[in-house]
């Protein structure tokens, strides 16, 4: 006999050998065997958990000459014509390949004959998502109120793309995700039977490679076998995996501990030139920035932890290194480089600069502990006296700053209607009035995205009565920002808080040039307060510099 | 002439080891996945492995001399083909999986292999992909399918599940280098820039040392190196010159423009890895290593992230809706800023 691969050889022929599936084999088996079978099934689920097997025994138990049955003999001749997918009667059709109305109306023209030598007719459609609306709608009839002698199982990796006229009318039993434990005593029982010499970890490399998947896992043994001689080492596991050992990773993670970005490049270019792809390598350490989370918030017995001993205690140790906040804001970083890795040629350049930044990280503090710090200080200082700073909203001070802002002024005795505080959560933090703020505003408009970039390119004219005039001697420049108006507008309006009205206008280039330069040079106002003890302790507690200061 | 025929293939001979030994081994697969950057060479091996496979003599490389690799030399055996995208939008289209299956069914009359590549297989609609799962999963007898990507993340799971999946990694740079100077006789330097620049493809390689690569890179360093805010309207007018100014984008000055970019970042990567990494890390512009150390003193880490960010982010952008000039323009620009506003802060 021909050679035949792993997944097809030990696909399963009963229904209690389909792994992993024991929920939806017993609700078949007792329906048979009430001779309560429905008429239409949905069988749904991940790819490689059993689903196309799990119809294929189904159409066996009904049609193997010897039953019906819930346990069919797999002799008969139904039996193995279905085995092979070569049966008159239970039929498997491709719902991808043949997904037109054409093919249903032909289907439902065929559904009307009896069966040629079977007691049922059985359609299987695989694939069955792909079905086009006009056959969904074509099938519903016949969904609802088949001859007595049809079934049908949809078999499909995307319910949700069912119409729910389509799913009203079967009976949908949902598949699951194999288990890891599942997954390798079934690789283990292959391995055994094929003679496959492997150890624990390649098996437990394999598995975490699979995502649930069985015949992912089936595949994946079969490739590792087909060419090592029956015998399949750990080396030939991750090469062929394009993985990195995780020892790498733990050495990887250790690198940023210590801070050591030439460690952390080195280990990447070790592994790039290994044949890791980096996108991979990218995968393994959200992983295992994720144990590494898990091992420092959950207790040991936590389900959630799946580790041997030994790399549990190791992540333990490792995880030490870092506060939590860290690893949160490590695994943010990490997950906006994975995003920006796909589908871009760059992907090595990216994963340096994610390992550059992970090696500046700070630990970061957490919140609590700054608060902490603040109050101290707090107190400290009211030994000495009235902080020099005005707290926001609080005391006359505070109003008549507030006041000078909006550009409004109010008696003494009566409250601004719009006190600080009551200020919307996403509060302005500039001057609504933008021949003041203007540099400030375009300084964090131009550094989001190409849109703000361009704004930075028109000639600040002048902002009067809720107009602002920008000009431009590029007629394409002004077209852009003509066409991002409404746009810009509300970036704008997010930063000083009221709407103004974009005008662009043509102006003459030499100067265009030069002022667009200006008004980015324009130096912020930093002249540091001196003698404030209030603001040295500041800097001194948050270790910081005082970058800008308003009255 | 025996055996010579997988020998031709620069890299991969891990790869190559474990395909040979499949082949020998009687354990062909009905599906592979050959999965790496581009022009690393997983087309050249996907030819050898067919012809191997389809080699009359039944060694785990072609003999060249049957009748069967002389047909595949020709290019008309009828057990080959290869499937690729067609039309404007550049697809591999239902029709064409169709057809396959068609002639797949029939089966063939000597109840030989048959081979097949498809290529770029991440060029297939999601509902021509699910149209080739049953195909993929169980083929007729003696069909071998190899799907060929540089973009396997863009695969369908259910079309990953059913294949064995290769990995070509990039070629090593040495492996590189040692090819241009054997086969090309390159000087060992500029074999050296242009194996680097080649991100382990040794095609680009290739065709890279053929240019002026070496040239334009030191061009671009020393335009860096010089640039002030004051003359960055010189440097775009330069680069513009360059690429071939013109008020219609072309695919010729997109792909100019590309180059041009990403010399540019390689550029900048050196510079922010050569302040961090050991002595021994490849660089790009190895032979420029002190260029690109006084560059390093130009411009502080939290810059050079955010100035490659830019450049990957424009590099994105070229093929949309961008006007050449205004990219530029913002981009010299914010560098020379980002430059300046750092040495006014060191002084």
């Amino acid at each position: 006999m021909a050679y035949q691969v792993i997944a097809r050889k030990y696909r399963p022929q009963k229904f209690d050998e389909v792994v992993g599936q024991r929920a939806v084999a017993t609700i078949l088996k007792n329906a048979i065997e009430a001779d309560h079978v429905a008429h239409a099934y949905i069988f749904a689920g991940p790819r490689g958990v059993g689903k196309t097997t799990m119809a294929r025994i189904l159409g066996k138990a009904l049609c193997c000459e010897k039953g019906p049955t819930a346990d069919p003999c797999n002799e008969c001749n139904a039996c193995t014509a279905i085995q092979t997918g070569d049966d008159i009667d239970t039929l498997e059709i491709d719902g991808a390949s043949n997904r037109g109305i054409d093919h249903v109306r032909k289907l439902i023209e065929s559904a009307a004959y009896v069966p040629a030598r079977s007691r049922y007719k059985l359609y299987i459609i695989d694939e069955a998502h792909m079905l086009t609306k006009e056959a969904f709608n074509a099938l519903l009839k016949l969904l609802e109120e088949p001859p007595a002698h049809v079934k049908f199982v949809l078999v499909t990796t995307e319910p949700q793309n069912f119409p729910e006229t389509i799913r009203s009318r079967c009976q949908r039993l949902d598949f699951r995700r194999i288990s890891t434990n599942d997954m390798v005593d079934v690789l283990k029982k292959i391995c055994r039977k094929e003679k496959i010499e492997i150890s624990e970890s390649a098996i437990d490399a394999i598995v975490r490679n699979s995502r649930g998947g069985l015949r992912d896992s089936q595949s994946l043994l079969e490739q590792l076998r087909s060419f090592s001689q029956d015998e399949i080492t750990d080396a030939d596991v991750n090469s062929v995996l394009g993985a990195v050992s995780r020892d790498a990773i733990f050495a990887l993670v250790d690198a940023v501990s210590d801070r050591d970005a030439a460690e952390a490049l080195g280990n990447l270019d070790t592994a790039v030139m290994a044949g890791v792809d980096v996108g991979q390598y990218l995968a393994q350490l959200a992983e295992h920035l994720r144990s590494l989370m898990l091992a420092k918030v959950c207790n040991e017995n936590s389900p959630l932890i799946d580790e041997t001993a030994d790399a549990l205690k190791q992540l333990k140790t490792q995880a030490e290194n870092f506060e939590l906040d860290t690893i949160i804001y490590a695994a943010q970083l990490l997950a906006d480089t994975r995003h920006r890795v796909k589908n871009n040629p760059h992907s090595r350049i990216e994963a340096e600069m994610l390992l550059v930044k992970l090696c500046r990280l700070e630990d970061l503090t957490p919140l609590g502990d700054m608060l902490d710090r603040i109050e101290r200080l707090e107190r400290r200082l009211d030994g000495r006296g009235a902080p020099a700073v005005p707290q926001p909203g609080a005391g006359r001070q505070g109003v008549s700053a507030a006041q000078t802002r909006h550009g409004a002024s109010y008696t003494d005795n009566v409250p601004p209607p719009q006190a600080v505080s009551e200020q919307p959560s996403a509060a302005p933090t500039l001057s609504s009035d933008l021949n003041e703020s203007w540099p400030a505003v375009i300084g964090i408009i131009s550094k989001k995205g190409t849109t703000g970039a361009m704004l930075a390119q028109g000639k600040f004219i002048g902002a009067s009565d809720g107009v602002l005039r920008l000009g431009s001697s590029s007629e394409t420049v002004r077209k852009r920002l003509e066409n991002n108006k409404d746009k810009l507008e509300k970036a704008i309006e997010e930063l000083v808080g009221n709407r103004w009205r974009l005008k662009f206008e043509p102006i003459e280039a030499v100067t265009a040039a030069g002022e667009a330069g200006e008004l980015h040079d324009e130096p912020e106002q930093t002249a540091v307060p001196q003698n404030d003890s209030f603001v040295d302790q500041l800097v001194q507690a948050f270790n910081g510099i005082v970058m800008k200061s308003q009255r | 002439m025996a055996a010579m025929s997988f020998s031709s293939i620069i890299g991969h001979e891990d790869t190559i080891r474990r395909l040979r030994a499949v082949i020998r081994n009687g354990r062909l697969a009905n599906g592979y996945i050959f999965a790496g950057p581009v022009g690393v060479g997983k087309t050249r091996t996907a030819k050898e492995f067919a012809r191997a496979i389809l080699c009359e003599q039944g060694e785990d490389d072609a003999c060249w001399s049957c009748v069967s690799c002389r047909k595949f030399e020709h290019g008309n055996h009828a057990g080959f083909e290869q499937i690729a995208p067609e039309g404007a939008g550049q697809q591999i289209k239902i029709q064409q999986i169709r057809e396959l299956q068609r002639r797949l069914a029939v089966s063939s009359a000597d109840g030989d292999h048959r081979v097949v590549l498809l290529e770029p297989a991440d060029r297939m609609r999601p509902t021509v992909a699910n149209a080739f799962l049953k195909t993929l999963e169980e083929p007729p007898a003696g069909v071998v399918l190899v799907l060929i990507t540089a973009q396997p993340s863009m695969l369908l799971d259910t079309i990953i599940s059913r294949c064995q999946m290769v990995r070509f990694a990039p070629v090593g740079r040495d492996e590189i280098r040692r090819m241009l100077v054997e086969r090309y006789g390159a000087a060992p330097e500029a074999a050296m820039l242009a194996a680097a620049m080649s991100d382990g493809s040794p095609g680009r390689a290739k065709k890279l040392f053929e240019g002026t690569i070496a040239a334009e890179r030191d061009d671009v360093l020393d335009s860096i190196m010089m640039l002030t805010e004051t003359n960055s309207p010189d440097l775009v007018a330069r680069l513009l010159k360059k690429i071939g100014k013109g008020a219609v984008k072309t695919t010729e000055q997109r792909r100019a423009l590309r180059e041009l970019l990403t010399l540019m970042l390689y550029l900048f990567r050196d510079i922010l890895t050569i302040s961090k990494a050991d002595e021994g890390y490849p660089l790009y512009s190895a032979d420029r290593r002190d260029a690109i150390r006084d560059a390093a003193e130009l411009f502080d880490t939290p810059s050079l992230l955010e100035i490659i960010d830019l450049l990957v982010d424009e590099i994105g952008l070229i093929d949309g809706y961008v006007d050449i000039e205004m990219m530029l323009d913002d981009l010299v620009g914010r560098i020379a800023q980002i430059k300046e506003s750092r040495s006014i802060s060191t002084k």
